[in-house]
């Protein structure tokens, strides 16, 4: 077995690593990705939930795609935009923004690789937004 | 007192506890040191705990020593890790449901947890969180990490990696591509 130094956090396994990781920001969480390929390897891994906000530094979709890409266990994707099944019991997507269809097509999509274990997916929609069906 | 000390196991009675408190047990580190630490408070730690619990508190009380053969347990970090059990063994519960587990971690560690942990000694630090994690203790295992969390909150990398001494086994490509496809990190409004 490999000795590491004591005064390094090269000494801890990944149950530490993942235990830090719980308690920083999606941002923070980020920021580790380049520290050494463990903490890359558990910064995607790890992530299973992201709330998604239209001011988030990473709202645009190439970075959102980047991301979803990296992340492949997320299950839990809330907060998406601008869209809801209109009537009560039709599972029916309207879609009000061009970003959102192409966003559909990367991730509902089940052939593509992006998000294959997406349990769910919440999509709100404010109440005076503009509605429109395509 | 220990001869009773076995049927009262487990009771999670605040008078029970306390008074378990009292019967002192002994720890020993990786290092031979021998401390002695409450029944209760020594509970705190999962594997701690098993131990009494298959062996039965009488035989832990009148007996040879808990050996803690991780290395990680030192000296220095039993003293630590002791001094944290016997100030937290009255702590309530912690209450499991998903919501306060939220809140509960993104709860900013309390003053004293604070002085506590906030050890100069790099070394004592990780050695009493490695300690922490063998001895499965939980609460502690989290103020460590809540507490490295703290000093890397907003840092770069690099300084990240200088303060907790993280061998970077990416190629200077490799990192350069991380760096370019994280700039929304660095992106300000």
């Amino acid at each position: 077995m490999r000795k590491y130094s004591k005064d390094s956090f090269d000494r801890f396994g990944d149950d530490l690593c993942q235990q830090l990781l719980s308690f920083l920001t999606f941002e923070d969480r980020f920021r580790c990705e380049c520290l050494s390929k463990q903490w890359r390897r558990l910064v995607f891994n790890t992530q299973k939930d992201i709330h998604y906000r239209e001011d988030n530094n990473w709202s645009d979709l190439s970075t959102f795609e980047m991301i979803l890409k990296k992340c492949q266990n997320i299950t839990h994707l809330r907060n998406l935009v601008y869209t809801t099944p209109l009537f009560g019991g039709s599972n029916t997507w309207y879609i009000t923004d061009p970003k959102l269809a192409l966003l559909k097509q990367t991730l509902l999509v089940k052939n593509t690789t992006n998000c294959q274990n997406l349990l769910q997916l919440r999509i709100d929609m404010p109440i005076h937004n503009n509605r429109q069906i395509v | 007192m220990a001869d009773n000390a076995d049927h009262i196991d487990g009771d999670d009675n605040e008078d029970v506890r306390a008074q378990q408190n009292l019967i002192k047990i002994k720890l020993k580190s990786s290092e031979g040191g021998i401390y002695e630490c409450g029944l209760t408070a020594a509970k705190m730690s999962d594997l701690v705990k098993n131990m009494v619990e298959s062996l039965g508190t009488d035989a832990v009380v009148t007996t040879e020593p808990i050996i803690l053969g991780n290395e990680a347990v030192t000296d220095a970090a039993l003293k630590k890790i002791i001094e944290w059990v016997e100030f937290h063994w009255d702590d309530p519960p912690v209450d499991h449901d998903f919501e306060d587990e939220k809140d509960r971690r993104n709860e900013e560690l309390s003053h004293w947890d604070k002085q506590f942990i906030d050890v100069d000694d790099q070394a004592l630090l990780f050695d009493v969180i490695a300690a922490a994690n063998y001895m499965d203790i939980k609460g502690l295992v989290e103020v460590g990490a809540k507490h490295i969390c703290s000093k890397i909150r907003g840092k770069s990398c690099q300084e990240v990696r200088e303060m907790l001494k993280i061998t970077n086994d990416f190629t200077a490509e490799e990192e350069d591509a991380i760096h370019k496809e994280n700039a929304w990190i660095y992106a300000k409004d």
